[in-house]
């Protein structure tokens, strides 16, 4: 008897220790492996993710300087494109791309770069980062009109796809930020382009979304969208069925079938749509939210695409909204050209707050969940970035990022690099590509005590203008004496020429008057 | 680790692709520059045929060259593709290769570039040539705006220059690249300075010198400044670039290319060259002094009878006007004769 309940106690361990060994992976897995499947992270635009570092020191403040390395930028146009986050091998990554024809790999905590990988253009459009069987694959859309599938862990290229094909003509292309999702069954990537092929004889403008296989790169579908560039394509579910929320610069925000592309709803706003969608996928009523030129930010009805509410603010709106949930209640969050940021009621649209930055609000914004009230991290063309306490709007801290790199800046000409936050092992990073070409990764902890930098300014500009124009004046006054005295010496010295004597003064001077 | 994998087709393809396609920029260029020395060579209309090439030119500048050919660009370009000879020989070649073909030709056939391809000069004298059919029109009806009306008028364009930029600054911080404003305010004041009588016309412009130097010095400091009528070049928006493009036109209203006379620093660059290029516009022969060169030059470079190298642009108009033939283009390679068919 005593045998028997030795043997069994035995087998009950055995089969313990099997079970153990078999889900501890398949356990630190799930806590080890996170993915960046879009340009905000997911549909309620967050951009932010929680990763646990086994590997790898204590999160740290680190910089990655670029501003030296570029041969070539293009003013006013997209510099940075937003961090992309994740997860494997233990380790936390933080991803993105750049002008200078590359994608980044840097490790999220202390900044080492694990790889970078050259295309043809530059990557203006945040990558995707999938763990697809335990391998990381990193998707890149470059400018070059090719998406790149990259081996997370090795940058390798595993497959690359050319979604438009190339024109021996003097433009380019803009390719917005991949999204991972699902399409008649398979895995799939979602990629807007647009091309401007720009000559005389062949002006050739394209806007178009294809979905591609997320294995093989293969092409399952594409739509064109005449002429326009489209924002980041983002995917959401509804009831069950894969859709995309695509917004584009004719001022249209469609909602299409993922499974083919098919149009759902179109809602037409009469200015530009510059940023993407966020998504409220609430079950009894999922709400999508977006912001446009008009400087509307309207709730549509996902299912039927029909008008919700809109609340007006004072300029564009260039960012994509946050939707922050909270017990019984959401809240979406959206900066704009105004100076302001706006925290809404997501169900009625009711201004709960709106704070003042004292410059235009181009950035996306990010959550950090670090305690009992949420805190929005976003940035504005003061060049600081700064967080918001999120049930109230007041401050928490500002960071002067540094003066840009090429300033080219027209409002609302595009849409520049957005923060992303992490929580690696407890402690909250913030990543930013600033515009002075260097790239964040920077922890809120000292972000909070960071002193609120400088402030923006044109006084020098016009001391300056002062003192230019006034050595301008002097000198062309100094100048002019000075050649009047040279006239004056040579007038004297004519009336002393004689008929035989050789003149110093030509014959003929100019009658006409400048 | 430092992939720099790239598929064999993309390899291919990236010499053209890394060079934002310059080379269609660089053959239109040289297109330009080809059909300029034709017409140089025709004797009848030329004048007519110049302003077809300066409209030409504005197409081709706005619609097909991409990169930045502007004033200050160039020389910018120029320095940095020197920079870049030895690590980068692509982009050393993409930033070097439209200045250069500028210089060279220039050199090599006189400093044509700015009588006949500028955009910038072709913009000044549109304005220009308005000026004079809308004075020829107010002579009609005997309208004449004395000095002081002129005066009065150029000083309210000013307040309006410095009021948009002070409007433009309320939305916007302006950097260093924005810096082309201070050459936009500083040729209001010197035109100002020049028409009401404070200063002397050719006494000032030795001022392009010190602007070529300051774009010279910036340049080595890897400091961009941006061109005016770069707005115009690629998808580039740039208020700053677009104003001082304003200015410059409205100034031209009053002087004729008035930015050419006494700010433009490329324009410094190629009378150094002039000095030392094949064909030169030189007087030879029996002169009249009838005046009639002096009056057609627009930038004022025939002074007390003779053709100053660092000012003239190479237009002709003065060899096309004399009425005795005694401007002649000459080739000072070859003294002894002159450019076939150049001469009146």
């Amino acid at each position: 008897m005593a045998a028997d309940f030795r043997q069994s106690r035995r087998r009950i361990l055995i089969f313990s220790l099997v079970v153990g060994i078999w889900a501890l992976p398949a356990w630190a897995q799930g806590l080890d492996e996170a993915d960046w499947p879009m340009w905000r992270g997911d549909e309620r635009g967050s951009a932010t993710v929680r990763l646990a570092a086994r590997q790898g020191g204590k999160p740290r403040r680190w910089m990655y300087d670029l501003s030296g390395k570029v041969h070539a930028f293009e003013p006013g146009m997209t510099v940075w494109s937003s961090p992309a986050l994740a997860a494997f091998d233990g380790r936390a990554w933080v991803a993105a791309g750049s002008y200078d024809h590359r994608v980044y790999l840097w490790d999220a905590a202390s900044g080492e770069l694990r790889f970078r990988y050259n295309t043809g253009a530059g990557v203006y459009a945040t990558p995707a980062i999938r763990i697809r069987d335990g391998r990381p694959l990193l998707y890149a859309a470059s400018s070059d009109r090719t998406v790149y599938a990259l081996d997370a862990r090795e940058g390798t290229r595993v497959f690359s796809v050319e979604v438009e094909p190339y024109r021996p003509t003097l433009g380019g292309a803009r390719l917005s930020g991949p999204a991972l999702g699902h399409a008649g069954g398979r895995e799939a990537l979602f990629v807007g382009h647009w091309v401007y092929d720009k000559s005389l004889g062949a002006n050739h403008q394209q806007g178009g979304l294809s979905a591609l296989d997320a294995a093989s790169g293969e092409r399952l579908w594409r739509t064109d969208f005449l002429d326009n560039r489209i924002s980041h394509p983002v995917y959401l579910e509804i009831d069950g069925a894969g859709f995309l929320c695509v917004g584009s610069e004719d001022g249209n925000l469609r909602l299409l079938r993922a499974d083919s592309g098919e149009i759902v709803w179109l809602h037409r706003e009469s200015e530009i749509i510059q940023g993407s969608c966020a998504v409220w996928p609430d079950r009894d009523r999922p709400l999508v939210f977006a912001g446009s030129h008009f400087g509307k930010l309207r709730a549509l009805d996902a299912r039927s695409g029909e008008e919700v509410w809109s609340h007006k603010t004072g300029y564009w709106i260039s960012a994509t909204p946050v939707v922050i949930e909270g017990p019984g209640s959401a809240q979406v969050v959206v900066g704009s050209y105004d100076g302001k940021m706006y925290g809404l009621d997501a169900r009625t649209g009711a201004l709960r707050w709106s704070q003042d930055r004292g410059a235009p609000v181009y950035a996306s914004a990010a959550v950090i969940d670090d305690g009992a009230r949420p805190t929005v991290v976003a940035a504005a063309l003061d060049h600081r970035l700064f967080g918001l306490w999120a049930d109230q709007g007041t401050e928490r801290f500002s960071v002067f990022t540094g003066a840009p790199l090429w300033d080219g800046i027209s409002l609302g000409e595009s849409t520049w690099s957005s923060p992303a936050a992490a929580e690696i092992d407890g402690r909250w990073m913030i990543f930013f590509g600033s515009y002075n070409g260097e790239f964040w990764g920077l922890p809120l902890s000292e972000a909070a005590i960071a002193g609120p930098g400088a402030p923006w300014s044109n006084v020098r500009f016009w001391v300056t203008m002062a003192l230019v124009l006034l050595g301008v004046g002097g000198t062309a006054v100094f100048l002019s004496r000075r050649r009047v005295r040279g006239a004056w010496s040579r007038r004297k010295a004519s009336r002393q020429c004689t008929p035989s004597s050789r003149c110093p003064l030509p014959r003929y001077r100019a009658r006409r008057s400048p | 680790m430092d992939t720099n994998y790239l598929p064999l087709w993309k390899t291919l393809e990236s010499p053209l692709v890394a060079l934002d396609e310059s080379h269609v920029e660089l053959f239109s260029v040289l297109a330009l520059f080809l059909l300029t020395l034709v017409a140089l060579n025709v004797r009848r209309r030329r004048q007519g045929i110049r302003h077809l090439v300066q409209g030409i030119s504005i197409l081709v500048f706005f619609y097909i060259v991409y990169s930045c050919l502007g004033v200050f660009g160039m020389i910018r370009n120029t320095l940095h593709g020197i920079t870049l000879i030895g690590t980068v020989f692509t982009e050393s070649f993409f930033w070097m290769s439209l200045p250069v073909v500028v210089l060279s030709f220039s050199l090599a056939s006189g400093p044509f570039f700015c009588g006949w391809i500028c955009p910038t000069g072709t913009l000044q004298e549109i304005m220009t040539i308005a000026r004079e059919n809308l004075a020829r029109l107010l002579s009609r009806v005997r309208v004449r705006p004395g000095p002081v009306a002129r005066n009065i008028l150029l000083l309210l364009f000013f307040s309006g220059f410095l009021l948009l930029v002070f409007w433009l600054g309320s939305t916007r911080q302006f950097y260093v690249e924005d810096s082309s404003l201070y050459w936009g305010a500083s040729l209001f004041l010197l035109v100002f300075m020049v028409l009401s009588g404070v200063v002397r016309d050719e006494a000032i412009r030795g001022l392009r010198a010190a602007s070529f130097w300051i774009i010279f010095i910036s340049a080595l400091m890897r400091t961009t400044i941006v061109s005016p009528v770069h707005f115009a070049f690629a998808d580039v928006r740039d208020p700053a670039s677009a104003l001082t493009t304003l200015v410059l036109m409205v100034a031209s209203l009053f002087l004729a290319r008035a930015w050419c006379r006494y700010i433009c620093p490329w324009g410094y660059l190629m009378g150094v060259v002039h000095r030392r290029s094949r064909l030169r516009v030189q007087a030879d022969g029996e002169c009249r002094d009838c005046g009639a060169c002096a009056r057609v030059c627009r930038v004022g470079a025939i002074q007390e009878g003779r053709v100053r190298l660092d000012q003239c642009q190479f237009c002709m108009a003065c060899v096309d006007r004399c009425p005795q033939g005694r401007l002649k283009v000459v080739d000072t390679w070859q003294p002894t004769s002159g450019s076939p068919g150049a001469g009146s």
